[in-house]
């Protein structure tokens, strides 16, 4: 059954036409006073692209300052200076890209998504709380401003790392404080949207949509969002705990039993944020596949359980001791984290089977693809590692940055940029351009790879003492690549939507698939 | 421009589909989990550092427990407590007036705490860099704070929705939302109390 809204009748719909975003925010006023989940959702998660973009390409640069060779000409140019007075350090630099992908990009961008289109699939003009809604946005443009503030103000806070293994108990300098208040912000705007997001599912669906019958993305954002729930108030208690040290210049991470603390509370990948990154993903490859094949996925009900299961194992990360730090196979160390891989690899059958009958493919079912090639490579991986073993440690930082590069970072913008695409026509009621669409599914498949490949190769011959220059230049192709997908695909969007060059489009969810009917 | 069909389910009356729940007590069990998983998360950090330093060396021995106002805060916070369910129920029996008071006394409660705590934080005179300790003592302090002020919103809030009229007796949702982020911040003080100043 599929619910219309009826013209003329509702302030939201009509207000904010759809498919004409131009002319629904005509005037600034709107732009920053709004509570329409639209433009909250869409200026979020064009910042995260924007920022991601950067982090990206950064990371190129990153990947070609690793080789030696070329290193010595980076410096000669002035780029990338190792020195610190004034300019940008290599280790500033380095700490920016990966603090400012994992922690700054990839979680607010599901947020960014969600907001975008759950309320839209489950028969809602609205979120369950709007000004909450807008708070969200313009606290996480404040986190955006404190974190960029940290990288140039001073030394920069190449004192904290939550991704390295090594925690310091250097004093706190202006920079790091910055930095820790990014991040905070950034927890309190994850766990608010979370409610929101949570809120929204169960007290905003269209009456007669029971929560059983929501699309797999909307499960997907409830899972994680429910989990987000929990998980990001012990990352604001970590960050509470580490400024009180800091300013008080204590001795608590040299303490006794304190690494435990910081590995489940700080440190990226104890935490079940490391892999909830992939779970949205997930959602959206299970709603691309449901909207090619005009049908729900096999099995009824077997995506959703997928979906939960995934996320509750996601906890497990929390269920390690601090010997995680020191683990090889990462965002996978413990057995229970491994477990992930059987409700994703029951996943990508259930797409397989329900894309085995006739159908039509589309330019978006290359992101789905991109995401079972990614999984299947670091499966692989895990694979690889097992039979060579992980004791050599020449080896070991390939394992884990092969990894990382390709669960952490690439599966979840890839996808995210293949989400925003994929629901235009529900979100906004136009279609994006389908060229481009496979374009930048292409590209995000072939950088996430590159650049994993490259940073592994790079890790493999600086531990051996070799150059490194080939994986260097892959590593940096592939950063580029990754760049080059998040730019087509906001280009896509501005000119398809904004511009108005996509195609008008009818867009419902009616059996937990999209349904297009052109306008 | 066409108008688009929006999801599946019966019709919506307006575009609007129709409410299929409260979003204001829903939200506020939300933020009660996300609440409770902050003070747990600062406690637990204090045991795990505690029990691998040994209970016996971990408290300096210049701590000064002083029971009497942290007991006091326990008082004031659950006089706060009470005071908020008492505005619920005067809601429900529709007396405006009641519940407005009700909140405002669990604000005035709230500063009051507030208060306490931090003279329980200045009357520690730890030197935090001494052992682990000071920290994660003004820590669990700290957490104490922001979950009072959370309540203290909260209660504010109330007060505000009562006498806004948008909290009535056939709809006193807001208001039980607005106690709970009150019973929430006497529930932390009570785990943060039992950790600091009974387990120590």
């Amino acid at each position: 059954m599929t619910l219309t809204a009826s013209p003329g009748s509702s302030m939201t719909v009509d207000q904010a036409a759809f498919g004409d975003l131009a002319t629904a925010h005509s005037t600034s006023e709107t732009w920053f006073t709004t509570t329409d989940h639209r433009t909250i959702g869409g200026l979020m998660a064009g910042i995260s692209l924007v920022v991601g973009l950067v982090g990206t390409v950064l990371a190129s640069l990153v990947s070609l300052k690793l080789d030696d060779a070329v290193q010595g000409k980076l410096s000669e140019s002035g780029l990338l200076s190792g020195s610190a007075d004034g300019a940008m350090s290599f280790s500033r630099i380095f700490n920016a890209q990966r603090h400012g992908l994992l922690i700054m990009v990839a979680g607010p961008l599901f947020l960014a998504l969600a907001t975008l289109a759950v309320p839209r699939m489950i028969g809602s003009t609205r979120l369950a709380f709007p000004r909450l809604g807008a708070f969200t946005l313009w606290a996480y443009e404040a986190a955006m401003a404190l974190f960029i503030a940290s990288i140039v103000v001073g030394d920069g806070p190449s004192t904290l790392s939550l991704v390295g293994v090594n925690p310091s108990s250097e004093p706190m300098n202006h920079a790091t404080g910055l930095m820790l208040g990014a991040f905070a912000v950034v927890a309190v705007v994850m766990t608010l949207g979370a409610i929101n997001i949570v809120t929204t599912v169960l007290t905003q669906r269209a009456p007669g949509l029971r929560l059983g019958n929501v699309a797999p993305y909307v499960w997907a954002s409830f899972v994680t969002a429910g989990i987000t729930l929990i998980s990001a108030p012990v990352f604001a208690a970590g960050l509470l705990i580490t400024f009180v040290d800091r300013h008080f210049n204590s001795t608590l991470y040299a303490a006794d039993g304190f690494s435990r603390v910081y590995t489940h509370t700080l440190w990226f990948f104890g935490r079940p944020d490391a892999l909830l990154l992939i779970l949205p993903a997930l959602g959206i490859a299970s709603q691309i596949v449901a909207n090619t094949a005009g049908k729900s996925l096999l099995g009824g009900p077997v995506d959703k359980i997928l979906l939960s299961f995934f996320g509750v194992l996601t906890l497990g990360a929390w269920a390690g001791g601090d010997w995680l730090l020191t683990s090889v196979i990462q965002p996978t160390p413990t057995f229970l984290t491994g477990l992930i891989v059987i409700p994703a690899g029951l996943l990508v059958l259930l797409w397989l089977g329900t894309l085995a009958t006739k159908v039509k493919p589309t330019p978006g079912l290359l992101f789905v693809v991109a995401l079972i090639v990614m999984l299947g490579l670091a499966g692989i991986n895990v694979l690889v590692a097992a039979v060579r073993g992980v004791t050599d440690a020449n080896l070991q930082d390939v394992w884990r940055i092969n990894q990382t590069s390709l669960m952490l970072t690439a599966v979840p913008l890839v996808l995210a940029l293949g989400g925003l695409v994929e629901f235009a026509p529900i979100i906004w009621g136009r279609k994006t351009l389908q060229p481009l669409v496979g374009l930048a599914a292409l590209a995000g498949l072939g950088g996430g790879v590159l650049a994993a490949l490259g940073h592994a190769g790079i890790a493999y011959k600086s531990n051996v003492g070799d150059s490194a220059s080939v994986a260097s230049i892959v590593a940096f192709v592939g950063g580029l690549l990754l760049a080059a997908a998040v730019t087509i695909t906001l280009l896509n969007l501005l000119g398809s939507i904004v511009g108005g060059k996509g195609e008008a489009v009818e867009a419902s969810i009616s059996s937990g698939e999209l349904t297009e009917v052109a306008a | 421009m066409a108008t688009p069909a929006l999801s599946s389910g019966a019709s919506a009356e307006n575009g609007t589909p129709a409410r299929s729940g409260t979003p204001a007590l829903v939200g506020t069990v939300c933020a009660l989990a996300a609440g409770a998983m902050f003070t747990t998360a600062v406690t637990s950090a204090y045991l795990s550092v505690r029990n691998a330093t040994g209970a016996a060396d971990f408290v300096p021995v210049a701590m000064p427990f002083n029971n009497y106002a942290a007991v006091m805060i326990a008082v004031t916070l659950s006089l706060a407590s009470i005071a908020a369910g008492w505005a619920v129920t005067s809601m429900r029996l529709g007396n405006r007036r009641y519940a407005s008071t009700g909140f405002g006394f669990a604000v005035f409660m709230g500063i009051a705490a507030l208060n306490l705590i931090w003279f329980l934080g200045t009357d520690a005179k730890l030197a935090v860099d001494s052992s682990a300790y000071p920290v994660l003592f003004y820590a669990m302090l700290a957490t104490a704070v922001i979950m009072v002020v959370g309540g203290l919103v909260s209660s504010l809030t109330g007060m505000a929705r009562v006498l806004g009229g948008q909290a009535t007796a056939k709809q006193p949702q807001y208001a039980l939302a607005s106690a709970w982020g009150q019973h929430l911040a006497l529930a932390s003080w009570f785990g943060i109390y039992a950790t600091a100043y009974w387990l120590k």
